[in-house]
């Protein structure tokens, strides 16, 4: 695993909800900074315990970790604050501090900036970006958000991409705008006949609004857009490299291909799959002793023995199908001490600086 | 198949109690078994000679591969007899919205279906959670399907949380409409505590435990919908822990040993916790679940769950 830490600048960890991505990304990111790197590690919404584990702050942007002596790197934990990102973003962006302070009063902007799915994705992209660019890190680790689908995170960019190539605002939007501003649907362009469609829908009053709102933030979601293309190539580049995480149980494989074949449509290349919580190697061997007797806890874990292997197996052939070429495959067993100690994090730090193989 | 001991409800009573509901909302952190928590409630329903329809919205089909189906997509597909499944699209819940519930077909096929007003619909946020809303209460309180009960297989508990209270977001947005009045509608849906419930799974993991509190206390002041049962899934069997067989097997017998200990530490932080107005249900751990999901391994499980009584669990029969 050293060899793909070393080479790249950003390290993306991708997998279904639960398979432990958020503790694997801290590994990594630990393991790293062992190494000599200087990390920072994006988490969205890392669980409470685990930050407080970890000595992060919650509500602060960036804090640093304390690691042992012997590190020779450094690990800086950033969290996602979506809201102040996007205060962030919108001051960023606006033509003046009038404008900005215009938009951030809006009735509308408290909605779109905290409540509304979607805008956690494109902050996160936004905090990632501001990461990438910040010297004082040479690798970033970006455990993508939880409970959300990780392809609508790497998606994102594409979303807004269409949204300017249609020039939707030009089309749509703005004449929609002037017109029920005016008081009349004139109804002559092609998008006024579109819009005052959807207004049938929303409603006329609610869609205005809604126009109005758009035309305001108009600079922040270009200068938005631009970021996201950039990320958009950083993602791509050869300096990125994707970690599949995975369990091994049919339905959690089955997301975690899904996800892999997306990966690949979406021109990501992958560098390695995590298998994570495996039947730990004592307990493998345990289930060989000659002398065992039938009993129900024996026979459930010899299933899950022979399950897990014929898992691992469809995942190497299945990544092979995909993705033309063979990624190595890291089993990491179940660990009897949950995560709630420093001790216990960099203890499971160690998986992460096996040799290269398997 | 054994009872847990002490139970102050019997398992026929507890299963009564949500499947009296119209629509049942099935989260918790992802991973902790939320869609086979969504076939067990849909096997006790089914037995009571109830149809029922499980929902989900994944970018990819979940239930129907665990049910050894094709995948299904934005189909009603019968699962098992009785047992009904659907991937809803968000995008063609909007269709269907403007189509059959507003019976303009033409609007649709004029607007909707140009690709820079799809690109302009992709901007509202939170459209696809009103959308998805909006269907599962027109399933569960206007369209002719005759199902009993609607159960959602919904996402993990922050996009969960976020789906909930998005809602609430557009109704006190300051706008009005048409749409809105709508959503009004689904939000007092929503809250009616007689057709809606929310079921929260989770393990005996402590940090899953941690989140699962955070989310109870989270849902009980900012959700429209009422949490009325938790769900452990994967309790380990102290009985077990006796067993000769296992006791000259100390690898073995140490593995079981960690996961009983971190169950009853688990049950230990729920009574800390006096959850009022929750019911506990419980469901062993089998280490490994084959597939396809039948009704006999569902019933192996589980016949409508362990009510759980804060007593240890006496494993499953084979």
């Amino acid at each position: 695993m050293i060899h793909s830490l070393e080479a790249s600048s950003v390290v993306v960890l991708l997998g279904p909800g639960g398979v432990g991505k958020t503790s694997c990304s801290l590994a990594l990111a630990i393991e790293a900074a062992r190494m000599g790197r200087q990390v920072a590690l994006l988490s969205i919404d890392p669980a409470k315990r685990l930050a407080a584990a970890m000595g992060m702050s919650i509500g602060h942007r960036i804090s640093t970790i304390k690691l042992p002596p012997s590190f020779k790197g450094s690990l800086h934990a950033a969290m996602l604050d979506a809201k102040q990102m996007f205060d962030a973003m919108v001051r960023r962006h606006a033509p003046s501090p009038e404008v900005a302070e215009k938009i951030l009063e809006h009735q509308l902007y408290y909605a779109a900036s905290t409540k509304l799915s979607g805008s956690l994705e494109y902050m996160a992209l936004a905090m990632l970006q501001d990461l990438i660019d910040d010297a004082r890190y040479d690798l970033v680790v970006v455990d993508t958000p939880p409970d959300v689908n990780a392809l609508d995170f790497l998606a994102r960019p594409d979303v807004l991409g269409r949204f300017q190539e249609k020039r939707v605002m030009n089309w749509l939007v703005k004449p929609f705008h002037i017109a029920s501003k005016i008081g009349v649907m004139r109804l002559m362009s092609v998008g006024e006949r579109l819009m005052g469609g959807v207004a049938q829908v929303t409603g006329v009053k609610a869609l205005h609004a809604f126009a109005e709102f758009l035309i305001l933030i108009q600079q922040i979601i270009d200068g938005f857009h631009n970021t996201s293309k950039k990320i958009s190539r950083t993602l791509r580049s050869q300096s990125t490299a994707f970690f599949l995480v995975s369990t091994a149980t049919p339905a959690v494989t089955r997301a975690t291909m899904s996800l892999g074949l997306e990966m690949h449509k979406l021109g990501f290349s992958l560098q390695r799959i995590v298998v994570n919580r495996c039947l730990p190697d004592e307990v493998a061997l345990g289930l060989q002793a000659p002398t065992l007797d039938h009993h129900p806890f024996v026979d459930a874990l010899k299933r899950r023995k022979l399950s897990e292997q014929s898992i691992v197996e469809g995942l190497r052939d299945e990544v092979r199908s995909i993705f033309g070429k063979s990624s190595p495959i890291t089993m990491l067993a179940e660990r009897r001490e949950s995560l709630e100690s420093f001790a216990a994090i960099l203890d499971f730090a160690k998986c992460f600086s096996m040799p290269e193989g398997g | 198949m054994e009872r847990t001991k002490n139970s102050t409800r019997t398992s026929d009573q507890a299963v009564k109690h949500y499947l009296a509901k119209k629509l049942l909302l099935v989260t918790g952190k992802g991973g902790v078994g939320k869609s086979l928590c969504s076939l067990l409630i849909a096997r006790d329903a089914s037995r009571l000679g109830k149809k029922v329809l499980i929902v989900e919205s994944s970018a990819f089909d979940k239930l129907a591969p665990m049910c050894g189906a094709k995948p299904i997509g934005h189909r009603e597909v019968e699962l098992y007899p009785g047992v009904w499944g659907i991937n809803l699209d968000p995008k063609k819940c909007f269709e269907e919205y403007v189509c059959l519930h507003l019976g303009i077909p033409s609007l649709y096929e004029r607007v909707f279906s140009s690709g820079v007003v799809a690109s302009f619909l992709d901007a509202i946020p939170g459209l696809d959670e009103v959308m998805l809303l909006g269907r599962l209460f027109y399933t569960s309180e206007l369209a002719d399907k005759g199902y009993d009960l609607i159960i959602f297989d919904a996402p993990a508990t922050g996009h969960f949380v976020n789906m909930m209270t998005t809602p609430e977001t557009i109704v006190k947005s300051g706008l009005m409409g048409p749409l809105v009045k709508e959503v009004a509608k689904v939000l007092a849906f929503l809250k009616d505590t007689s057709k809606v419930a929310n079921i929260l799974v989770t393990t005996t993991e402590p940090l899953v435990m941690s989140e699962t509190l955070e989310f109870v206390e989270l849902a009980s002041k900012g959700l429209p919908v009422c949490t009325t049962t938790l769900v452990v899934n994967r309790q380990a069997c102290s009985a077990w822990l006796l067993s000769p067989e296992l006791k000259v097997h100390p690898s073995l017998h140490a593995y079981l040993e960690t996961k009983v200990l971190r169950y009853q530490m688990a049950i230990r932080k729920l009574e800390h916790a006096k959850l009022s107005g929750i019911e506990f249900l419980s469901v062993p751990d089998r280490e490994s679940l084959d597939e396809p999901v039948t009704f006999n391994m569902l019933d192996q499980l589980g016949l409508g769950f362990f009510p759980l009584a804060f007593t240890d669990s006496q494993g499953f029969g084979s």
